[in-house]
């Protein structure tokens, strides 16, 4: 079985740990609880016929009380940078991120998720059209998006490996 | 120190210590505590490779390796991390890399409270980040609002004073913040009106309204209160609005008299009237349709009109009805026919005017023409028939014998079958028996059955039609005909309700109505000692006399008019019906053979019939030739029956046909004529 690493990355409070629950255990908490240091949990699925073991890296958010450990990024094979489009200031923290990152990893497979979807009419930013391809809108609340963003990411991954 | 004691120190600690084996794997320094034990799942402290063990591990270790390889002495930690154990449980973790003595050691610790604290700590001063942003967020909507509201107030073109009980007045009129004197703004006699209500503008949540004028304008103002000490006053100018107000009030009025006099106009009509808007709603009812509909005014205003017929389908029915339609006819109830139309209000598009008209007398007399015509087969609109109708419906209600008696093809058994079709056996059978085809030796067995071998050829137990008529009813036909022997037997049957079959002695049960017929005058039978007395009251409980074809001559035509659409189905013909002089011959003619008769007669004349009408030529010889109503001589019916006989080539069967009576009256008529 092939494991990949995946890192869930952005500003703290987007839903990063929401979104990872959602896609292992399908279930989802309305209380906020900080994560500290890195989270890792793993997930096995099958995609396109191939079973993968997701080892799924729950990184604590960056903001003035922590910053990014870029050693936990490595061995990623794929990223997912996680927006909460109802604090505007979440895009651009995402954005610097992904800049870094992609400093650090490379070009490996990522996706930039617009998470609380069943917020859209709160929502005060949208992804940059520049990178719509790579952006999945996602509620852990509902669990809309998520299979499909998690699948999408393992996908190309496998077909980078 | 103790190796016990070093032990005990190191489960204290709650800490992992592990060493870098040459090979790359780790060997425990010392016990391990559990927590750890779980995570490394059974592979052997002295030799396991812990990056397979912590998922967080194959990361760190990368970073621990390169700090190892620079030597440094100083220590590098992990950073707290979640992972669960094998058996599932999470663990917060943080690793330690150090090089002591040029050895490699790794130390794992499982964070307790430390963690929590920490934790604890930066959830709120991140909540407390997310607050401030959430704030200021709403400050800024707050600013826009204020922003928003003050472009609004600069377009509103009243006037808006804010003003405390003190008097003090702030004039926010167009987007403005600025103090004045109220008498500048208001008429004084306004203003001190305006400053008399706003104490009870203030004690009351509702607002306080007032007008005044000034020079030919009308203002309104209207005071609501606004925080605890303070109200808004706000001025308009309400003078197109009192004029518009003024039309309507006016139009209102004129239509007020023109909806009171089309009430009345409506009011004097025979017909009920219900006034319909788009929707199918009834929103006004007049006196008639409420007397009409049997209901007050709130039963039917409101409602969807369709909802005047008490029936389902009446009211699908009605719901579709369009103005323009055909009048449709409902029940409403108590024998009341409602018919109703719709037509378009000219006052008013898309309204509608239903129009309520009581055809209860019209269809009660429609209904009972109807029945009048036919019954159970039988047809006839004479008076003579509908007594025979009505006396069928009464006597169909009780079990009684009954003696039907009439001429040869008059009907008799239709009639017994219309008593049984209403009587509650009509699910049971109906059995008719000719007692005139029975012979003498086999009518008993026949009658009541027979046991094997109780005669010659009584192969089997046989029921006999007593039995086979069950629960149902018996037609006994030409009872007069029956022979003496057996009438003894009938007569026991009749009264005990049971039989016996023929060779049996154990008697039957039977539960059967018996209706007799005969062509013969029972009476007269039994002054001639061939009937019995006694059978005769028994069968004769209730009598139903069928009048002859002659003595209700109104009914050939109808007769006619039926038997030649039945023929022209069965020939095909396009015979449409009967020539004038060929209905004037029918009607005159004396029907010996009755119905049946006349029955033949139009066969006999559709098949000979070459036009669209039947013409008196294609009609039998004896009815073409007939010139009086009298009935034939028995020369003439001789010749009838001789030719008929011809006709038939001396097949009596054919020849019973063409003269239009049964079999059983062909050989008695020949008997009669002395032909045998």
């Amino acid at each position: 079985m092939i494991s990949k690493k995946i890192c869930l990355l952005g500003a703290s409070a987007v839903g990063k740990t929401s979104l990872t629950r959602r896609f292992v255990e399908g279930e989802f908490s309305d209380r906020y609880l900080t994560t500290i240091g890195v989270k890792i949990v793993k997930k096995e699925l099958t995609v396109d016929g191939v079973e993968a073991r997701l080892i799924l890296w729950d990184v604590s958010g960056e903001d003035d009380y922590a910053e990014l450990r870029m050693s936990y990024l490595r061995g990623a094979s794929g990223y997912l940078l996680v927006v909460d489009p109802t604090r505007k200031e979440t895009m651009a923290k995402a954005l610097d991120l992904d800049g870094r990152v992609r400093e650090a990893l490379g070009d490996v497979p990522r996706l930039l998720l617009m998470n609380k979807a069943d917020l859209r009419e709160d929502w005060r930013v949208e992804a940059p059209d520049a990178i719509s391809e790579r952006v999945v809108e996602t509620s852990a609340k509902t669990g809309a998006g998520v299979e499909e963003a998690f699948n999408k990411l393992a996908q190309e991954m496998l077909k980078s490996a | 120190m103790s190796t016990a004691t070093m032990d005990g120190l190191m489960a204290a600690l709650d800490r992992g210590v592990f060493r870098q084996n040459t090979d790359g794997t780790f060997a425990a320094l010392d016990r391990l505590p559990g927590w750890c034990v779980d995570f490394l799942d059974g592979d052997p402290p002295e030799a396991t490779k812990l990056e397979e063990r912590f998922l967080f591990l194959d990361t760190f270790l990368a970073e621990a390796e390169e700090h190892w390889d620079r030597g440094e002495a100083s220590v590098l930690r992990s950073g707290p991390w979640t992972e669960a154990d094998p058996e599932g449980v999470e663990r917060r973790l943080e690793a330690c890399a150090v090089l002591h003595r040029d050895e490699r050691i790794l130390i794992l610790e499982r964070l307790g409270e430390e963690f929590d604290e920490l934790q604890s700590t930066l959830q709120k001063a991140r909540e407390t980040t997310l607050s401030f942003g959430r704030l200021g967020r709403l400050a800024g909507a707050l600013r826009a609002s204020e922003r928003d509201a003050r472009e609004i107030l600069g377009a509103v073109p009243d006037t808006m004073l804010r003003l405390s009980t003190t008097g003090e007045c702030t004039d926010y009129s167009g987007a403005r913040h600025q103090r004045r004197e109220l008498k500048d703004v208001l008429p004084e006699e306004a203003a001190d009106e305006l400053l008399s209500r706003i104490e009870d503008a203030l004690h009351t949540s509702a607002s306080q309204t007032f007008e005044y004028c000034e020079e030919k304008k009308r203002h309104e103002v209207r005071l609501v209160r606004c925080g605890d000490d303070e109200v808004l006053a706000v001025v308009r100018d309400v003078t197109e609005e009192a004029r518009a107000r003024e039309e309507v009030e006016e139009r209102l009025s004129r239509l007020r008299l023109t909806r009171d006099a089309l009430g009345l106009v409506l009011d004097e009509l025979d017909a009920g009237a219900l006034l319909v808007d788009e929707a199918g709603v009834c929103t006004w009812a007049s006196g008639p349709a409420l007397r009409l509909l049997d209901c007050e005014s709130e039963d039917v205003t409101g409602r969807t009109w369709s909802e005047i017929a008490t029936r389902a389908a009446d009211r699908r029915a009605l719901a579709s009805l369009r103005s323009g339609d055909e009048r449709m006819s409902f029940s409403r109830g108590r024998g009341r026919t409602i018919e109703a139309e719709l037509r378009a209000d000219p006052l008013k598009t898309g309204r509608s005017i239903a129009l309520l008209h009581d055809v209860s007398d019209r269809e009660r007399l429609r209904g009972m023409l109807e029945k009048r015509t036919e019954f159970e087969g039988m047809s006839g609109g004479s008076s003579s028939m509908q007594e025979l109708f009505e006396m069928i419906t009464i006597f169909a209600d009780v079990d009684s014998t009954v003696l039907i008696e009439g001429e040869t093809g008059s009907g008799k058994e239709l009639v017994a079958r219309a008593l049984h079709q209403r009587s509650r056996r009509s699910g049971s059978p109906f059995v008719a028996v000719n007692c005139a085809g029975l012979s003498e030796s086999l009518v008993t067995s026949q009658l009541f059955g027979h046991r094997r071998g109780a005669f010659t050829g009584a192969i089997q137990d046989q029921k006999g039609v007593f039995e086979a008529a069950h629960g149902g009813t018996l037609f006994l036909d030409e009872i007069g005909d029956i022979p003496p022997a057996v009438q003894t037997s009938l007569l026991r049957v009749l009264q005990e309700r049971e039989i016996v079959r023929l060779g049996d002695t154990r008697p039957r049960k039977v539960d059967v109505r018996v209706v007799a017929a005969t062509h013969r005058d029972l009476a007269q039978c039994v002054e001639d000692g061939t009937f019995r007395a006694d059978l005769l009251y028994r069968i004769r409980v209730a009598r139903i006399p069928i009048p002859p074809l002659r003595e209700r001559r109104e009914d050939v035509a109808l007769l006619g008019k039926q038997f030649v659409e039945e023929f022209r189905a069965l020939t095909g013909r396009p015979i449409e019906g009967f020539a004038r002089e060929t209905l004037r011959r029918l009607t005159e003619y004396a029907w010996p053979g009755n119905v049946r008769e006349l029955r033949s007669a139009v066969e006999y004349a559709v098949i000979r019939c070459r036009g669209n009408e039947i013409e008196p030529g294609d009609l039998p010889p004896e009815i073409a030739g007939a010139a009086s109503p009298r009935a034939a001589t028995p020369d003439e019916e001789r010749e009838r029956y001789r030719q008929a006989m011809d006709e038939a080539d001396g097949n009596r069967t054919r020849a019973a046909k063409l003269l239009g009576v049964s079999r059983a009256t062909f050989y008695r008529r020949l008997e009669q004529l002395g032909m045998e």
